[in-house]
């Protein structure tokens, strides 16, 4: 957690460019939270074009043809998920050379107590340091 | 309902392990009287498509969803969870993120 999915037609995003986009994803993540990039996770799926055509229909107008979701840990303030979601759809748009209307994204506030990762519950936002010792500690006399 | 959504990445996961996993998912369900049953979904990310940190992924992502649950119990469910995966995949314990939510979020 965080886990950051990007949803779009198949062949629209290259091999080299979800490796892109995954390090830019991890980057502007972690530059925004000052989260470790450990925690960071991003996959990639390929939506269904009937599904799409629906959700059109639905819509009554042209949708993203690209669209991030991020499922994040609650605790972050608006201002945060703001730069989150500006910094990934601009750095998205770029890496695919598509204007920046035609990534969308949402992200989903997840509570950390819901979560665990490496055998523990996650930290709230900010109590990462703090965390990650207690939790390396906790793998150095387990001997992983 | 009780559902249980697994990200795994391709070719990590033999399907005879999906099924052990499976079982052992429902097994967890009863034995902490959580529900009866398990609404399972596989979902398989090919290679190129997870990643973790910036790097191609072994990470595999277990969510259940269901009731609303006391902390404690979550906790224990959370850790059967990641105590099935590292037994039957082999996987190390930074290799397996386990959610448990609850039905309604608000």
């Amino acid at each position: 957690m965080p886990l950051y999915t990007c949803s779009s037609q198949r062949g629209l995003i290259s091999l080299s460019n979800k490796a892109r986009i995954s390090r830019a994803i991890t980057d502007v993540h972690c530059k925004v939270t000052a989260a470790p990039p450990d925690f960071v996770h991003v996959f990639f799926f390929d939506s269904d074009p009937a599904e799409l055509e629906q959700s059109t229909a639905a819509a009554g107008d042209r949708p993203p043809r690209f669209q991030l979701f991020g499922s994040i840990r609650a605790g972050r303030t608006d201002e945060t998920k703001h730069a989150l979601v500006s910094g990934m759809t601009e750095r998205v748009a770029d890496i695919l050379a598509v204007n920046a209307s035609e990534v969308g994204m949402s992200t989903r506030d997840v509570k950390a107590q819901w979560v665990m990762e490496g055998g523990d519950v996650l930290p709230e936002p900010g109590e990462e340091a703090a965390w990650l010792r207690r939790h390396s500690e906790k793998l150095a006399e387990s001997g992983s | 309902m009780t559902t249980c959504t697994c990200f795994i990445q391709e070719g990590l996961i033999p399907g005879s392990t999906e099924q052990r996993l499976a079982g052992g998912i429902r097994e967890i369900v009863k034995r902490n009287s959580i529900d009866e049953d398990v609404q399972m979904t596989w979902i398989t990310i090919p290679e190129g498509y997870g990643w973790t940190a910036g790097k191609p992924s072994t990470s595999s992502v277990v969510s259940l969803m269901t009731r609303d649950l006391k902390q404690s119990l979550r906790i224990q469910v959370m850790r059967s969870l990641c105590d099935l995966w590292i037994e039957h995949t082999r996987c190390d314990i930074n290799e397996i993120i386990v959610s448990v939510l609850p039905l309604n979020q608000e």
